[in-house]
């Protein structure tokens, strides 16, 4: 087994994603509160791994309070958004936008009402303390139906709702184009007589229903408004709602009664990736630990830095450079002052080797952790799939035999291949893989992205950049046409995940202030130090626009903000 | 010779379209013939369209080219709806030409043609040779699942997409990210067209950022135009996992793809339509080697 296996984590055996996750921002305060919380976070960030993870805690403790003879507390369901189920459209068919309405949210209702169900059969015992028959003649009351014969009253009702299901699809399925079903559900026809029923029965009569609707962004207009609906629901003692999505600049938040739901009032928002982005040793932290449990999970008992060691040479360079550094350091501000040196010693040293190495030389044999986490640009998945590759080429060249460290020059292959990957995609044309970009709009993508790399390159270079490091970038002197511009070139490399935005701390002010970081396993291919350093290099809005369209080089002067506020990636 | 009451063809740059009318009408005895165009590719076309217009202008059904919206498939969809309707294209013999076909056009018109009682015969033109090309298509639009095709699916059930590869690895690639699959069965074509099998295989190998990928080969020039094989793969799945077809390579097995569909509706038809086609990719007509098959 492949331990770096970085597949939607809703594909996951749950036993191993349990084993997987990295408990310690598991956000359990958030799921384990009545309110609605909205995760929100870019694609590959862990959303699906922190509500899985959740869940199955939720659904431990569940097991417990039916052990302890307890009334239930939390019942944890996981509606993923991102089956065949959410993305059919043939609503759009239907002349009548009403009955389009009706038959989206009967869909996502039945689908809340299905892993309801899962969820519940998912505690052993359950039906040992409740009247079951009860729960079914009441079921079976609501519903003007008798439940199908069944092991169990949720047995039962799965079948009733999964025959729902295909009754559905079957009908709006049927050839004619209005093709309508007229027996739907909606959320309070459905899921809220569910749990009335089930708050009846003395073991679930403090239970709180989490819906943790995993990858809204998917929905459709009409199941987002009325997922909104429910969310602005004023009362949360039964039920509530956590919902994970990637940010969007198109994500409505507004309610089929028109109105909107408001941050703070109707629901918290938490920016899943945040304690990570303005905290660098804290993703230098998580990397680690993600890392050494995939070890663990094949018996490696190696730290991550011995299982991807670095490749000698790289390393005596370095220290050689780091020397050099802390000389020229002495020399200018005298022995004395440490701060000074080793705040040069940080900035330089790295910058010294790249600059020194001679223009004949190959490229760096990039390798080692540090230079693994720093190339995933503080996205879990960018950080698994580097490994995950290393680690088949690794079986490939042992054959059979047990990996223990993947070579430095495995990883340098890799980190090339990968990366060159990354300017492939632009060379091709992303227009290939992102929806409504077009032939020119990936040429200005890739026009962009090589005036960065040349910029950033010219920088690193420069013995008198005050950063030369700097791989991250401000936008300034933003004027409304040049930006009506601009936003849509870096919305689709943000789409292609080709480009970070942050929010941090501006220097001169104090004031937050988005700043973007180009995915950094662009610069392998380029030459250039993709551990960077703490600094943004603030750019012009025309320069930017002018290097998209119509590949100006972006003027290099020295115009980088140091970042004081934040620590190196492995810093403590 | 075959008697028709109708042949549907589909507008194209390629010289398969024009080829492909008159050897149809030549060799056959067709009483009418219903063209098909895309819109948004209406300037590439219409020379071609136009001397198929004149030559046969008594054979063409409304004596105008039917434009649908590519890139709107609910417009498209009525549009063939109303066409059908008015043409009382119902109960009769037809003979569609999928060569220069969209795949959702394919499905579309085949979802009317059976809707309405017709006797589906299809006919596939290769080209006589295909150019080098390093490019097939671009710019792709967001997966569609097919108008009343799309399957029958359940929420608590992961996805295995069945895909039938082309030379377009984006589109599967489209696909995978749309839907995050527990599976991939790619269908590499077997044969010498641009070296598929190895070609194929490696490019998508090479290119899809994609851990559970399963290959099987598939034959879509064979008599049964590769039913059987895809047949195979989704028994193994059928029961407990939601399937999604997709068809990127020889387009009659994007027609046994909706055989497959008829007969199991709980597996669903993709479709990824793309906006920009290479016009340089195929030369001429094949006239050796023309698949023939019946739906019903």
């Amino acid at each position: 087994m492949n331990p770096f296996v970085f597949n939607a984590a809703s594909n996951l055996d749950s036993e191993l994603l349990m084993k997987m996750f990295i408990p310690d921002h598991n956000y359990s305060r958030f799921i384990e509160s009545k309110r609605n919380v909205f995760f929100w976070g870019e694609r590959g960030c862990g959303k699906t791994m922190t509500l899985l993870y959740n869940k199955m805690s939720l659904i431990k403790k569940a097991e417990q309070d039916i052990r302890k003879g307890n009334s239930l507390s939390f019942i944890p369901v996981y509606i993923s958004c991102i089956t065949p189920l959410i993305f059919k459209r043939e609503y759009l068919l239907l002349e009548n936008n009403f009955k389009a309405a009706v038959v989206s949210e009967h869909y996502l209702s039945l689908s809340i009402a299905l892993s309801l169900v899962d969820s519940l059969l998912e505690l052993p015992g359950l039906n040992n303390i409740l009247d079951e028959n009860l729960v079914a003649d009441n079921i079976s009351y609501i519903f003007d139906e008798e439940l199908p014969s069944g092991n169990g009253v949720f047995t039962r009702l799965k079948k009733f709702i999964t025959r729902k299901f295909i009754q559905t699809q079957k009908e709006i399925n049927r050839s004619d184009s209005d093709a309508f079903y007229d027996d739907t559900f909606t959320f309070t026809s459905i899921i809220t007589p569910l749990i009335e029923t089930l708050i009846e029965q003395k073991c679930f009569s403090d239970a709180h229903f989490v819906f943790m609707m995993d990858d809204a962004h998917d929905l459709n207009s009409h199941q987002r408004a009325a997922l909104n609906s429910w969310i602005a629901y004023r009362d949360n003692s039964a039920f509530s709602f956590k919902v994970s999505a990637a940010k969007t600049p198109d994500f409505s938040l507004a309610t089929t009664s028109g109105g909107a739901i408001l941050p703070g009032h109707d629901y918290i928002a938490i920016d899943i990736e945040k304690p990570f982005q303005n905290d660098h040793s804290a993703y230098g932290n998580l990397a680690r630990k993600i890392i050494s449990k995939r070890l663990e999970l094949i018996d490696v008992s190696k730290s991550p830095e011995e299982f991807f060691p670095i490749n000698q040479n790289m390393n005596a360079d370095l220290e050689k450079a780091r020397i050099r550094a802390k000389e020229i350091a002495i020399e200018k501000y005298g022995e004395n002052d440490k701060k000074c040196i080793n705040d040069y010693i940080y900035k330089y040293s790295r910058a010294i080797y790249f600059r020194e190495r001679s223009p004949r030389a190959n490229k760096p044999p990039y390798s080692g952790f540090e230079t693994i986490v720093n190339v995933s640009s503080g996205v879990v998945r960018n950080l698994l799939e580097p490994c995950f590759v290393m680690y088949e080429d690794m079986i490939s060249k042992n054959e059979g035999k047990k990996i223990t460290e993947i070579s430095p020059s495995v990883q340098t292959d890799v980190i090339f291949r990968l990366s060159e990957g990354f300017w492939k995609r632009l060379r091709d044309g992303i227009n290939n893989e992102i929806d409504s970009c077009t032939t020119l709009d990936g040429q200005h993508v890739e026009n962009l992205f090589n005036s960065l790399a040349e910029l950033f390159r010219k920088r690193l270079l420069d013995e008198k950049s005050s950063e030369p490091r700097a791989i991250a970038f401000t936008i300034s002197a933003r004027t409304d046409d040049i930006m009506a511009q601009l936003t849509p070139i870096l919305n689709i490399a943000r789409r292609a995940q080709l480009l970070y935005v942050r929010t941090g701390n501006a220097k001169d002010n104090g004031a937050d202030e988005d700043y973007y970081i180009p995915n950094k396993m662009l610069w392998p291919s380029r030459g250039l130090d993709p551990v960077g350093q703490h600094a943004r290099v603030s750019i012009q809005a025309r320069h930017l626009l002018d290097a998209a369209l119509n590949k100006t080089p972006i003027p290099y002067k020295d115009n980088s903000q140091p970042v004081n506020l934040q620590s190196g990636l492995f810093d403590e | 010779m075959n008697n028709y009451d109708v042949l549907i063809s589909c507008t194209s740059w390629e010289d398969r379209f024009n080829d492909s009318i008159k050897y149809n009408l030549k060799n056959n005895c067709i009483d009418k013939v219903l063209l098909f165009g895309i819109f948004e590719f209406l300037s590439r076309t219409e020379k071609h369209s136009q001397e198929v217009l004149d030559s046969y202008s008594e054979k063409i059904l409304g004596r105008e080219v039917n434009y649908v919206k590519g890139y709107d498939d609910v417009s498209t969809w009525k549009t063939i709806e109303k066409v059908f309707m008015d043409a009382s294209i119902i109960n009769k013999e037809v003979l569609i030409d999928v060569s220069t076909m969209p795949r959702y056009l394919i499905w579309f018109l085949l979802h009317f043609l059976v809707a309405y009682g017709n006797k589906i015969n299809y006919c596939y033109f290769s080209p006589k040779r295909y150019e080098d090309c390093d490019w097939l298509t671009d710019e792709p639009l967001q997966p569609r699942l097919i108008f009343k095709h799309s399957g029958l699916h359940l929420p608590n059930r992961s996805s295995i997409l069945i895909i039938q590869s082309g030379f377009d690895v984006s589109r599967v690639s489209q696909l995978i990210r749309t839907y995050e699959p527990e599976k991939v069965l790619l269908g590499a074509q077997i044969g010498d067209q641009l070296d598929n099998l190895t070609k194929n295989i490696k490019h998508h190998k090479e290119q899809l950022n994609y851990q559970e990928i399963d290959y099987f080969t598939i034959n879509a020039f064979d008599t049964d135009h590769g039913y059987y094989e895809l047949k195979k793969q989704i028994e193994c799945y059928i029961n407990d996992k939601n399937i999604l077809l997709a068809s990127f390579g020889p387009k009659v097995h994007a027609v046994e793809m909706f055989r497959i569909n008829l007969e199991c509706p709980e597996v669903g038809l993709v479709d990824v339509p793309v906006r920009k086609y290479n016009e340089k990719y195929s030369h001429g007509t094949d006239l050796d080697h023309i698949q023939y098959g019946k739906l019903i």
